[in-house]
């Protein structure tokens, strides 16, 4: 591979890392190698053979979703449970949540960890919210807890109360309802849910 | 602080609020646990006073505790310059 300037390197090879979309720089992106709206692929992209395999775990996270060389997103990123359709919604969010990263880190090329770290801490909270609603026998101690109550810090209380909700739906939500409970600022409430005892027809 | 209040405000009305009276949103009003800010927002608010105060955010100062309010992000501000 080429190797580019020190600071760039990280980002570059991220990219190629991803080589089946084509990318270009971003607008206001500045690089004294590529103008804005060049396709940087021809000079990076290449099928890598045994680049691809399949894992067939249930549910998997991986140690980070960035570092150097690479981000992860999408079912790369992570893969909790078909049942719950958080797959799209994470993948959303952590592809928005990406491409900030890396239009930081292209603005500022001797920040990359930083940017990295940054993403890192914002995608672990919403992987492990998505881990602790959907997994049963979640183990809601230690750091994964407390990531799980501050991300849901970050949501409105509107959000909460319908992820409190959605838990409740559910055979698994002595996590959430656990994790609620020890959440600073009391444990999230709602009248929105109701069992029905019976349906008359 | 002041100064530095009027213009993230002024951002977070054209960006997150627009339409919104100005005296709606206070010094003290909650941004993110409030739901004006959802976690993608608060990256593009980070973003925002890096470039305009020329100031670097640090991962761990990326929350609740330090972007929930106007005041609180002026703090961080005034802390970093």
């Amino acid at each position: 591979m080429e190797q580019l300037q020190a600071g760039s390197a990280d980002v570059f090879f991220a990219v190629r890392k991803i080589a089946l979309y084509d990318v270009v720089l971003f607008d206001k992106v500045k690089h004294p190698r590529y103008s804005v709206g060049e396709s940087i692929i021809p000079h990076f992209g290449k099928y890598c053979e045994g680049g691809f395999h399949v894992i067939r775990n249930y549910s998997y996270k991986p140690m980070r979703v960035a570092g150097p060389g690479f981000f992860l997103v999408g079912d790369a990123a992570v893969f909790i449970d078909p049942i719950f359709s958080l797959g799209v919604v994470l993948a959303m969010f952590s592809a928005s949540s990406t491409v900030w990263a890396i239009d930081r880190c292209f603005k500022h090329p001797d920040r990359i960890a930083d940017s990295q770290a940054l993403l890192t801490s914002y995608i672990a909270r919403r992987l492990e919210v998505g881990r602790a609603l959907a997994l049963p026998r979640y183990g809601y101690g230690g750091d994964e807890a407390q990531m799980v109550t501050t991300a849901i810090q970050y949501e409105a209380a509107l959000e909460q109360e319908l992820m409190y909700v959605v838990s409740m739906m559910t055979t698994r939500s002595e996590n959430f309802t656990a994790l609620s409970r020890s959440r600073k600022g009391g444990m999230i409430t709602s009248d929105k849910y109701r069992v029905l005892e019976s349906i008359q027809f | 602080m002041e100064t530095t209040k009027q213009k993230v405000k002024e951002y977070i009305l054209r960006e997150f609020l627009p339409g919104e009276k100005p005296e709606a949103l206070t010094d003290s009003t909650p941004l993110i646990t409030g739901g004006i800010l959802d976690s993608l927002s608060t990256l593009k608010l980070v973003s925002f006073i890096e470039e305009k105060f020329g100031i670097q955010v640090e991962a761990h100062e990326a929350d609740v505790e330090h972007l929930d309010t106007l005041s609180s992000i002026a703090a961080l501000v005034t802390a970093k310059s």
